[in-house]
């Protein structure tokens, strides 16, 4: 979904640094419980923080159930267990990095590591607990959207060289915005946010007064129609975040109420959300 | 101009001159800004533009480039020309790699996924970095074939090059290649395993050997009839000392490839450019910003590169909570090159840097930075562009006043107060053995690929306690694991009993370690041969060496060696005692003293008693949260820095006893006069924050 040759300009530091709070988690800042065996054998039981653990089991059996025992003997001093097969770390990358592809962004090839990284967990070999090893590894996505469904949401209501942007407002006042453009393949070939509209000091304005008028600059400056705006209240969003995922019905009660406008909007979007509201 | 270096300073025939630089993107910016853009960068005060001279923008294709005829963006050379018509000087970076964000890493696609170029993982694959926008296959700087390649992009770039360099021009170095650590897939048995790297790894075996099969056979307790024959190990699976120097070769050989490499490119620069053009390289933020913990050394080794560069440094790009994170790595800097420089130092990020930085934490760090005696830097990047955020100033010029008023005023400071002639002052020396880090290195359990995202199963990709072996090989500890409790004691102890001191490895030459009056080194059973010899010269000609918590016995090759054994044993022993306990032993050689530290929670106490009985340099300080260093002026001693600061997230009242009576206080960044100080300093500091007051002497 990403073009290789993505220009990622004039972002805004804070806006971007804000979004990152919201939309990401990193998974080795978590206390965690780390046991590295070979064939069974333990060579390494340690806890991420260097804090003293409660050390229940000697030799792995059964991976998921010894991760099990040893989270719930350990629960108030880590966030997960991870277990891994010594060797099995060696046939992951080995498998990950074959199948790199030099037309490929760094999208499909982290998508693709990250899907194949749950085949080993369920091959018993680089186990977590209490959950997948997506949930904890790397960069989590803190809104759990399968992949596939955000293509094929892009795919469906988004045109083909167009934009979509994003607003994020605390108290009336600008808080984070996301400006994605997206070429005639519906790659996106635009990272970029209001700091392209220098020296337009959009913090400064009531977006209620004039989110229009702002589509109309920004569309002005890139050149490109915006297919959807999204403008929203930073309580909304955080209402409509629950527990990882969207909640569809608070979005359809946020659209309704006006605390959050669409603006433009595709057709084919209007139209399936129309059945709701 | 000529510029040199002397005296750990860049110079000219006048004397030390501040290279304060200011990373400007020239072919990402429309042409028709550049002299605004370069007009404003002045206007910050920066002495000196750098660039990356990407290879990947300018070919056109194999052996065709274009440097301005076709995109006026690409004109280096007249993007030089204004520089010197400005008055810059000029450092420039022309790769062949150079990162830079770009999707092929700065080389041409056409070279970067030629699979013929490529490195090979222990497993036989390509070794993949995962990075933006597009994951980039490791290349092998151990094929031959490769600098062929090089070749043409150096006779290209250097024939614009040549006419910009000093004294005529405006170019006062010139960097070799760049971050060059496998392309980020440091876990030690990732990578190389093409037969080019083997052919060298066995070159490397037969140097160090003397082409001895046998001296080999005898260390690794093998019987190999020939070097051809020898293996790189894939895993590490020792169980005992006879087995380790396999794998340390391993890993030392690895430190030799980025040496030979480097030296390499250096050496087809200067057939292009001449001999007197300094060369350097620059090594990567040592750990991932927000990871930092400890020194690391291998795969680098910083002093053995400068033997065949002039410079080396390391990159910053921390947060201001990582305070000690960058008095680490620049006080290593300061112990171990040969000018100070800090070859990338934020201003801005890239984007995918978890929880960027706001100018408050890139003031905390500059000021950090020269308070543990930086000299000279490079601000990456002055001028936003494609894939970078947060610099002072916009791709279009436009000025982000925040950040520019940060990175103005911590210029236009260094300048008026000439911090370039001010020197820390620091008796005492942190100093590790490489051949412990290499043991760290080796007993790695599991090895993974770079990505700058993050190591995915949230490991270091600098091996460390999380995934090293816990065995100890038949030693009383495990050495790879407790060596960096060592390092760390004594960084602590140190710094909260108030001395200033510099880090640096066992690589470092005996004069050197002879210009501190105390050094302070973990120590093991075992230690190499070097190592030891140089301990017991410097503790003979009358430094202090504090060792802990053994007296090596062995050496590298773990064989009996006990040159600083032998001396202590015939020494006069004077025992250290705190509450009515032996808690360590001072054994006095003809001049100096070596001491002995044998439990790591006695080490406050027997630094303290020792340093105060050798009358070592410290600075009174209150309370123990807060760090501070002095600089003295080189030309006027009676003038003083002292640099006080509160790494917290408190607010502190700072009191500092002064070093003299003082008849004038100046708070140099505020400019703030204080009055009534004579022998005490007392003054807030809010938190994270620098103060640094200049002294007179009364």
């Amino acid at each position: 979904m990403l073009d290789l040759h993505v220009q990622m300009v004039d972002i805004n530091i804070n806006h971007w640094g804000y979004l990152q709070s919201k939309l990401v988690r990193s998974g080795r800042e978590k206390e965690r419980i780390i046991i590295i065996h070979e064939k069974g054998k333990i060579l390494k039981f340690i806890h991420s923080h260097g804090k003293s653990i409660r050390r229940i089991i000697d030799k792995i059996t059964d991976p998921f159930k010894d991760a099990e025992n040893v989270y719930e003997a350990n629960k108030d001093l880590i966030e997960y267990v991870i277990i891994v097969d010594r060797d099995a770390v060696n046939e992951y990358f080995a498998e990950v990095q074959e199948s790199w592809n030099p037309n490929e962004s760094i999208v499909e090839y982290t998508i693709r590591m990250r899907r194949l990284l749950n085949k080993y967990y369920e091959k018993g070999v680089i186990v977590t607990y209490p959950s997948k090893p997506t949930d904890y590894l790397g960069w989590v996505p803190t809104i759990k959207i399968n992949y596939d469904a955000i293509v094929e949401f892009v795919n469906t209501y988004i045109l083909p060289n167009s934009l979509v942007a994003l607003f994020i407002f605390a108290n009336q006042k600008l808080k984070a915005s996301l400006i994605l453009g997206f070429n005639k393949n519906l790659r996106i070939d635009l990272i970029t946010s209001t700091d392209i509209l220098r020296p337009l000091k959009i913090e400064e304005h009531d977006w209620k007064q004039g989110y229009k008028d702002l589509i109309t600059i920004i569309e002005s400056k890139i050149g490109k129609k915006c297919s959807i705006g999204i403008f929203i209240e930073e309580e909304i969003l955080d209402n409509i975040i629950q527990k990882g995922g969207i909640e569809f019905q608070r979005v359809i009660d946020a659209l309704k109420q006006d605390k959050l406008l669409l603006y433009p909007i595709t057709d084919k979007l209007r139209t399936i959300l129309s059945n709701f509201t | 101009m000529n510029v040199f270096l002397k005296n750990y300073q860049f110079c000219t025939d006048d004397g030390f001159i501040p290279i304060y630089g200011a990373a400007v993107h020239y072919w990402r910016l429309e042409r028709e800004k550049w002299s605004e853009i370069l007009d404003k960068v002045k206007g910050m005060g920066f002495t000196a533009i750098e660039t990356y001279i990407p290879w990947e923008i300018h070919e056109l294709e194999d052996g065709r480039f274009d440097f301005g005829s076709l995109d006026p963006k690409k004109d280096i050379d007249t993007f030089l020309k204004l520089c010197e018509e400005k008055g810059f000087k000029v450092i420039v970076r022309p790769g062949p790699q150079i990162n830079s964000e770009l999707p092929y890493f700065g080389y041409p696609k056409r070279v970067l996924d030629n699979p013929k170029y490529h490195m090979k993982t222990s497993y036989s694959t390509k070794a993949i970095l995962n990075q933006a926008s597009r994951p980039v296959p490791a290349l092998n700087y151990a094929n031959e074939d490769l600098y062929k390649e090089f070749a043409k992009w150096y006779d290209a770039i250097c024939s614009i090059l040549k006419k910009h360099l000093t004294p005529k021009g405006c170019i006062i170095a010139v960097q070799v290649d760049n971050e060059m650590n496998f392309f980020f897939h440091v876990t030690p048995y990732l990578v190389d395993y093409s037969e080019f790297a083997i052919e060298l790894y066995r070159e490397f075996l037969r140097e160090k050997y003397g082409n001895d099969i046998n001296k080999l056979n005898k260390y690794y307790g093998t019987n190999y009839k020939g070097f051809d024959e020898v293996k790189p190990p894939t895993k590490f699976n020792a169980k005992t000392v006879r087995e380790l120097r396999y794998y340390l070769d391993w890993i030392e050989f690895r430190e030799h490839y980025l040496i030979k490499t480097m030296t390499k490119l250096a050496k087809m620069l200067k057939e292009r450019l001449g001999n007197n053009v300094l060369l350097f390289h620059n090594y990567p933020h040592p750990l991932s910003p927000g990871i930092a913990k400890g020194v690391t050394t291998t795969p680098y080794n910083l002093i053995a590169l400068e033997k065949e560069l002039n410079f080396v440094g390391f990159d910053i790009y921390s947060r201001k909570e990582l305070y000690d994170h960058v008095k680490l790595v620049t006080s290593y800097v300061v112990g171990s090159s040969r000018v100070p420089f800090i070859p990338e130092f934020i201003a801005g990020v890239w984007p995918w840097y978890l929880r960027p930085t706001a100018p408050q934490d890139e003031e905390f760090v500059s000021k950090a930075a020269v308070m543990h005696g930086i000299k000279g830097f490079s601000r990456y990047m002055i001028v936003e562009r494609d894939r970078w955020m947060g610099s002072p100033i916009a791709r279009d010029g436009y000025i982000r006043e925040d950040r520019y008023q940060v990175h103005k005023k911590f210029i236009e400071t260094l300048r008026k107060y000439e911090f370039v002639k001010f020197e820390k002052k620091r008796e005492v020396l942190i100093l590790m053995d490489r051949e412990y880090d290499r043991l760290e290195a080796a007993t790695a359990l599991i090895s993974f690929p770079g990505d700058f995202l993050e190591p995915l199963l949230g490991f270091s990709e600098y091996p460390n306690a999380l995934y090293v072996s816990d065995d100890t090989f038949g030693f009383e500890e495990t050495v790879q694991m407790v060596k960096s409790l060592w390092f760390e004691k004594y960084y602590k102890v140190l710094t909260d009993l108030e001395y200033t001191f510099d880090i640096s490895d066992s690589e470092l030459d005996i004069a050197r370690m002879k210009q501190y009056k105390a050094v302070c080194i973990p120590s093991f059973e075992f230690m190499t041969q070097k190592l030891q010899d140089k301990i017991y010269e410097v503790a003979k000609d009358g430094g202090i060496v504090v060792l802990g918590p053994k007296i090596p016995k062995l050496n590298e090759y773990f064989e009996e060696y006990k040159v600083i054994e032998d001396a202590i044993s015939s020494s006069q022993k004077v025992d250290i005692i705190h509450d009515g306990r032996t808690i360590a032993i001072e054994y006095k050689l003809s001049k100096g003293a070596i001491a002995l530290v044998r439990n790591l929670n006695d080490m406050p106490y027997v630094l303290e008693s020792l340093f105060r009985l050798y009358n070592i340099h410290k600075i009174e300080k209150a309370p123990v949260a807060i760090d501070a260093v002095l600089h003295i002026n080189r030309e006027k001693p009676d003038e003083a820095l002292l640099f006080v600061a509160n790494p917290t997230s408190q607010y502190v009242k700072a009191t500092i006893t002064l070093p003299y009576d003082v008849k004038e206080v100046v708070e140099v960044w505020s400019e703030k006069k204080l009055s009534e100080v004579r022998y005490e300093l007392v003054d807030e500091l809010p938190p994270y924050n620098i103060k640094t007051y200049l002294l007179l002497k009364r």
